[in-house]
């Protein structure tokens, strides 16, 4: 019994687990064999906001390619802070920066997202050529992310509360062959097979089925399911392991989302990737969005 | 001539059943092919395809989707559609063409589409939300609904009425997707979605194919009628069995050849090729009735036999039925000339027939007769008894005998000739009811756009398409200035012109929210990078597809959609008149070009100028043909001056009529005329040649020449328009109305050919006594 106790003890220690509550802002975590599905999911939205790094920097590119082959190109600079600040129920800023297209180099959104899930971001757009800074109520949940096939949900809104998680197993990953770089990711990779199954009904997706990595936690591939049962959209995200600090911070480089209804998809790549830089608080104001930087 | 003549006719009897056995194999071999032949409808066989409005619409269609958009329209019988179960109904029916397989979901609007935002904007900024992203229930968020309505011009009155007693759900399919698919798919929803108090009326270009395709099988419950009056005219002719059943199977083998063949070459029946057998039908039959009428004149002899009968009715008939076969394929002939689908393949079905009649009738009559046994007296003498018809025919002829009644005769004819030349000046081009031409006012579709039309005040749409000289060409104030300053002269000069629609106004909207909402900030900002970023922001609140549309994804092409209120040619040529004009004095911007005439309303004026152009040209055309063949098959100018002259007057006359009565004239007209013309000399040939037979072999008196060939080929004549004239006038039961345009027409010319050669022909010879017929 006493070497039960103490294996379990290793395990939490060496995953970081808090299985009975909530995973703390900062800390590192991975999923293990034995978690339950909702454990899993915990850990693998903590990775998807990265919730382990105090800030981020990066630069990202969006390539929306259409089923003729036509793509448009748009790239970003973004900056986020973690605060995780119960006081003022502060979760995250970002700061985006478009800087391409050329035209429109200097528009930017800044967002303020809080604690409670119930609350909506605050978000203010910059328009360079007006000088102007205008308050922008968030989009819907199953709006697009930025005219991409991604939603809002996919990529910022949603979270652990709004599914309900079933495992439906382990296995190793069949592979994923990227058509954006035409490589196979994660093939053979150790992954939990999660189903999640929205709160909210009716929705625009009636389930999701995920492959958690067990090395990264985080989601790597996941197949969407309409109301009608069909699948129509397929979201795949390759993670790196970035060493900060002497601590693994699984990072996504890659996503590749794929509308199987209309044959278009939408490939963010993201380079430049720099970690707890110790970004002021001050970047990520109304005042600070207003100092064009183009 | 002659020789052959007599070795052909001694020949088919002799070789009778080597013929038979031929025309036996020819009709199995043509029935297996039947099998491939289908209904299927091409909208694009309606519309001149290359014609430079075509070609323009193609590019929009490329550019900006829309080739398969559908129209939903959901009336509230009892209340408004601001009540839960209405809206419950729109978002629904939304989510279901969301989830439609093909759905191209960047252009699916209604109330609770994706794209349909609801912006609201005061000095800190704006918010942007789904006009309806579920239905209220409550009536606080139905009013606030209502708020956001009424406050959106691009929805009170585009998509919601006036009076709120209707919505409109819009969608477009991918072009991979078949109308039939679309069809099924739309009408499911109207089963699934319609009730006592919801009426749901759906249009669009694949539901108004899917509708042709649902009526087109219905033609051979047409082919069926057909048969019975046909069989009814035969009886009354001949009051026998084989006066009846031998024209009637000679025709069937026809159809049945020249249906085999267009399946063999690959041909669909469609709404202009299904009326193709009845032509060749009715064709088969009127050719077969001068054999037979022949026949029996011989067998009214005595010691006659069938066989002999046989040869004598082929060597008599082989010119003339050969000329008119030859006249009758002139019409489709010229038809190829004329750069519309369904006239071309009308043209190739009725081609076909021509070619299997020529087997059937000259070949296949005659060997079946020879078979037979002679008729009994009785029958002989029921078939000559005197009846109404030769006493109209004898009076007829006594017209053309005396001078003075045959003067009248041709005066009266002068006359009604040149007060139909100012008839025609009277002539309209194009249609000018609501809806499409193609069916019924009252028929399922075009009361469902004609609602659509009264509610949402879409009844016609007419495009420009908008292309930039290189990618990004519409981030620029000048262009967006130019397209809004040609949306405000067509609002303003023309009448018809509704409102009007283009990347101006998406910029002008976001401008004004821009500014607080401010009504002066509706306006095209000054700034290029301004405008860079209005777009840019645009794209980033919708999907991939979003705003295909209304730009394309790099900028560099646009387009200005026009609703009009009609597509009267008056209103058409404004329109394109007006769009001339105005590029003409107004377009500086050189890195734009406007091209016209796209929508709805450029495909019709691409069919009014072709039938302006194509109608007199293919008449002259088709009248020259015919007079070339007169001439060289009675080796007489005079004899295609004879048979051309009236017949031209007569074409005349039919457009006067048509005229006086305001009827507008559509692409149906060319082919009746075409064929009207080919068809229509039949009548003369056979009484030429009958008063030449008489002339020449009884060595009768022109008069009484005369006299003879109207009592015999007259009657004939008579019984072949007769025939030709029902068999055609049954399409007028068809519930596509193009085909009962079409019927109507060429039955009445037909029919007005037939009786006017009766009446003009006798006074004509008379007076011209030509030589020819003495040779």
């Amino acid at each position: 019994m006493k070497r039960f106790f103490l294996s379990a003890l290793a395990m939490i220690l060496l995953t970081g687990v808090a299985s009975a509550s909530e995973p703390e802002y900062f800390n590192v975590y991975k999923p293990s064999d034995g978690m339950t599905a909702d454990e899993i999911m915990q850990i693998e939205y903590f990775v998807k906001y990265t919730k382990f790094a105090r800030d981020v920097e990066l630069n990202g590119t969006a390539y929306f390619v259409d089923k003729s082959g036509s793509t448009r190109e748009r790239a970003t600079s973004r900056q986020r802070i973690t605060l995780g600040r119960k006081s003022d129920d502060l979760a995250y800023k970002d700061l985006n920066l478009f800087t391409s297209p050329a035209q429109v180099r200097g528009l930017a959104t800044l967002g303020w997202t809080y604690m409670n899930p119930a609350r909506q971001t605050d978000t203010w757009l910059w328009v360079p050529s007006l000088k102007k800074i205008r308050k922008i109520s968030s989009a819907n949940a199953d709006d697009t992310f930025m005219g991409s096939d991604f939603t809002v949900d996919d990529i910022v809104t949603r979270k652990f509360e709004d599914e309900t998680y079933i495992l439906i197993g382990s296995e190793n990953f069949k592979g994923y062959d990227c058509e954006y770089d035409k490589k196979v990711y994660f093939k053979d990779a150790p992954c939990f097979v999660i189903e999640a199954k929205p709160k909210k009904s009716p929705w625009y997706y009636s389930k999701r089925v995920l492959w958690v990595d067990k090395n990264t936690g985080g989601g790597v591939y996941e197949e969407m399911y309409g109301p009608d049962g069909k699948m129509f959209k397929t979201i795949f995200k390759d993670f790196r392991i970035f060493k900060v600090d002497g601590k693994d911070y699984a990072t996504q480089v890659l996503l590749e989302c794929k509308d199987l209804r209309s044959g278009h998809r939408t490939v963010i790549a993201n380079s430049d990737i720099r970690y707890d830089q110790g970004l002021s608080e001050e970047l990520f104001t109304e005042k600070a969005l207003s100092r064009s930087r183009w | 001539m002659k020789k052959f003549v007599y070795w052909f006719s001694g020949g088919l009897i002799r070789y009778r059943f080597g013929f038979l056995c031929l025309c036996l194999i020819i009709s199995v071999f043509f029935s297996f092919h039947l099998k491939h032949l289908s209904f299927n409808t091409n909208l694009g066989d309606f519309y001149p395809l290359k014609h430079p409005y075509l070609q323009i619409q193609n590019r929009l269609n490329s550019v900006f989707g829309g080739l398969n958009q559908v129209s939903i329209a959901i009336e509230v019988k009892n209340g408004t559609i601001l009540e839960p179960a209405a809206l419950e109904k729109v978002w629904q029916i939304t989510n279901i063409l969301y989830l439609t397989e093909g759905i191209n979901a960047g252009r699916v609007v209604s109330l609770s589409a994706r794209k349909i935002k609801h912006v609201q904007a005061d000095e800190s900024g704006f918010s942007t939300d789904w006009l309806m992203h579920d239905p209220p229930r409550t009536g606080e968020a139905i009013e606030k609904l209502k708020q956001r309505i009424t406050g959106n011009p691009m929805v009170y009155g585009p998509l919601v009425s006036r009076d709120f007693k209707a919505t409109l759900i819009q969608a477009d399919f991918e072009s991979a997707v078949s109308s039939r698919d679309i069809f099924k798919a739309v009408q499911g929803i109207k089963k699934q979605f319609e009730d006592a108090d919801h009426v749901i009326y759906i249009s669009g270009q694949p539901v108004l194919q899917g509708w042709l395709d649902y009526y087109l099988p219905r033609m051979a419950g047409l082919f069926v009628i057909t048969l019975l009056v046909m069989s009814a005219v035969l009886y009354n002719a001949f009051k026998s069995k084989r006066g009846v059943l031998l024209p009637l199977l000679s025709a069937s083998l026809a159809t049945l050849w020249g249906l085999g063949l267009m399946a063999m070459f690959g041909y669909k029946l469609t709404p202009s090729t299904v009326l193709a057998p009845f032509l060749v039908f009715a064709l088969g039959v009127s050719h077969s009735v001068q054999f037979i009428k022949r026949y029996y004149e011989y067998m009214a002899g005595e010691k006659q036999n069938s066989k002999e009968a046989a040869v004598k009715v082929t060597r008599s008939l082989f010119v003339p039925a050969f000329t008119g076969l030859l006249t009758d394929g002139i019409g489709p002939f010229t038809l190829f000339a004329v750069p519309l689908g369904m006239v071309r393949s009308l043209a190739v079905g009725i081609g076909f027939g021509i070619l299997s009649i020529f087997f059937a009738t000259i070949i296949l009559v005659p060997n079946l007769l020879s078979f037979m046994k002679p008729p009994r007296r009785l029958e002989v003498i029921k078939e000559e008894r005197t009846t109404l018809t030769n006493r109209i025919l004898g009076y007829f002829a006594g017209l053309a005998v005396n001078r003075k009644s045959r003067r009248a005769v041709i005066g009266i004819f002068f006359v009604l000739t040149f007060i139909a030349v100012f008839g025609t000046s009277r002539l309209i081009v194009g249609d000018k009811e609501p809806g499409t031409s193609l069916l019924y006012r009252d028929s399922d579709y075009n009361r469902a756009e004609k609602f659509i039309s009264d509610q949402f005040g879409s009844s016609d749409s007419y495009y420009i398409f908008v292309e930039g000289k290189a990618p990004d060409a519409f981030l620029s104030s000048q262009a967006l200035r130019e397209m809004e300053s040609l949306q405000r002269y067509l609002e303003k000069e023309v009448p018809a012109v509704g409102r009007s629609l283009s990347l101006a106004e998406y910029i002008k909207g976001m401008n004004m929210s821009m500014f607080a909402g401010d009504r002066k900030e509706y306006r095209i900002p000054d700034s290029d990078k301004t405008i860079a970023e209005y777009l840019f922001l645009y794209s980033l609140t919708g999907f991939p597809g979003d705003f295909d549309p209304v730009v394309n994804y790099n900028y560099q092409y646009a387009n200005i959609k026009v609703d009009v209120k009609d597509h009267k040619a008056s209103t058409i040529n404004a329109l394109v008149g007006k769009t001339e004009e105005w590029i003409r004095l107004n377009h500086k911007d050189k890195n734009i070009d406007f091209y016209y005439a796209g929508g709805s309303i450029g495909m019709l004026g691409a069919v009014n100028r072709i039938v302006e152009t194509m109608l007199p040209v293919n008449s002259l055309y088709t009248s020259f043909l015919v007079f070339l063949c007169l001439v060289l098959a009675y080796g007489s100018l005079v004899s295609g001056w004879l048979l051309i002259v009236p017949l031209v007057f007569r074409t005349f006359l039919v457009f006067g009529i048509l005229g006086f009565c305001r009827v507008g004239l559509t692409a149906e007209m060319i082919p009746v005329v075409a064929l009207g013309i080919g068809f229509g000399d039949d009548f003369g040939i056979y009484i030429v040649q009958r008063v030449k037979d008489e002339l020449k072999d009884k060595k009768l008196k022109l008069q009484d020449a005369i006299v003879e060939a109207m009592s015999t080929s007259g009657k004939s004549v008579f019984f072949t328009g007769l025939s030709l004239t029902l068999g055609i006038a049954v399409w007028m039961f068809s519930s596509i109305l193009m085909q009962v345009r079409l019927g109507t027409l060429l039955a009445f010319f037909i029919f007005f050919n037939a009786i006017g050669t009766l009446v003009i022909l006798p006074s004509m010879i008379m007076t011209v006594k030509p030589r020819f017929l003495k040779k």
